[in-house]
């Protein structure tokens, strides 16, 4: 095929690929995921930019891995502590549960030490108020 | 009634994630680079940008689709950012992003 592309293929591409990535399909799954996604992704901006600083390829799946891990468990969390706090609304804490969950990035470690050393301190306090 | 054709609001849909892809990418390296002297206005402003980056291409999911103008808007982002590159040459933060 002699020439530059035309401009008919070009709109013609454009239609196949976004087809494939706009289908129904995928909306079905990807559609009530955006709130998630979006806030996973900027929480997980926050994590990168604390870490030290690596390679690139790193920081990319460093990125992918914390961003990942909020979309997963967010539903889960925010389902969770609506069920528990019943004047609270399972789409409103979807987005700042998945903000949070997404800045936590690689320090799982330093989270849970500190839930469990909070979770400790309540345990002393309610000791202290029976005696 | 719509200004488009659908063959090519999907045409600008998917050339948008070009640009999408270059503010995504550059934002990701940059803020691989900050350090913890880096402003907190600095962490905001590249988190921003990921996720316009992130959220124009998912945007059709919920009935927005990118226009030529939005596609102007991300290409003209990319622009900008490609052009501040020296000011982060090295991958080094410039000394105008750190805490005052």
């Amino acid at each position: 095929m002699d020439g530059p592309p035309n401009l008919i293929d070009v709109v013609g591409l454009g239609v196949i690929v976004a087809g494939f990535f706009y289908s129904p399909a995928t909306a079905a799954v990807i559609g009530p995921y955006i709130v998630i996604i979006m806030a996973s992704v900027v929480g997980a901006s926050f994590a990168v930019a604390r870490r030290e600083r690596t390679t690139r390829a790193g920081a990319v799946l460093y990125f992918v891995r914390s961003s990942g891990i909020a979309i997963l468990l967010t539903g889960m969390i925010a389902s969770v502590l609506a069920a528990h706090y019943q004047g609270v609304n399972e789409r409103i804490l979807i987005a700042p549960v998945a903000l949070l969950l997404g800045s936590v990035g690689d320090d799982w470690g330093k989270v849970l030490r500190r839930l469990q050393s909070f979770v400790f301190s309540l345990l002393d306090l309610m000791r202290k108020d029976e005696k | 009634m719509t200004m488009f054709a659908f063959s090519e609001t999907n045409t600008i849909a998917v050339l948008s994630w070009v640009p999408c892809l270059v503010i995504g990418f550059i934002s990701l390296c940059r803020l691989n680079a900050m350090t913890e002297r880096v402003a907190f206005r600095v962490r905001i402003e590249y988190s921003i940008y990921i996720g316009i980056a992130t959220l124009v291409p998912l945007g059709p999911f919920m009935g927005e689709w990118p226009t030529p103008l939005t596609f102007l808007i991300v290409s003209g982002l990319a622009v900008i950012l490609l052009c501040s590159q020296p000011a982060w040459h090295d991958d080094r933060p410039p000394l105008v992003a750190m805490e005052d």
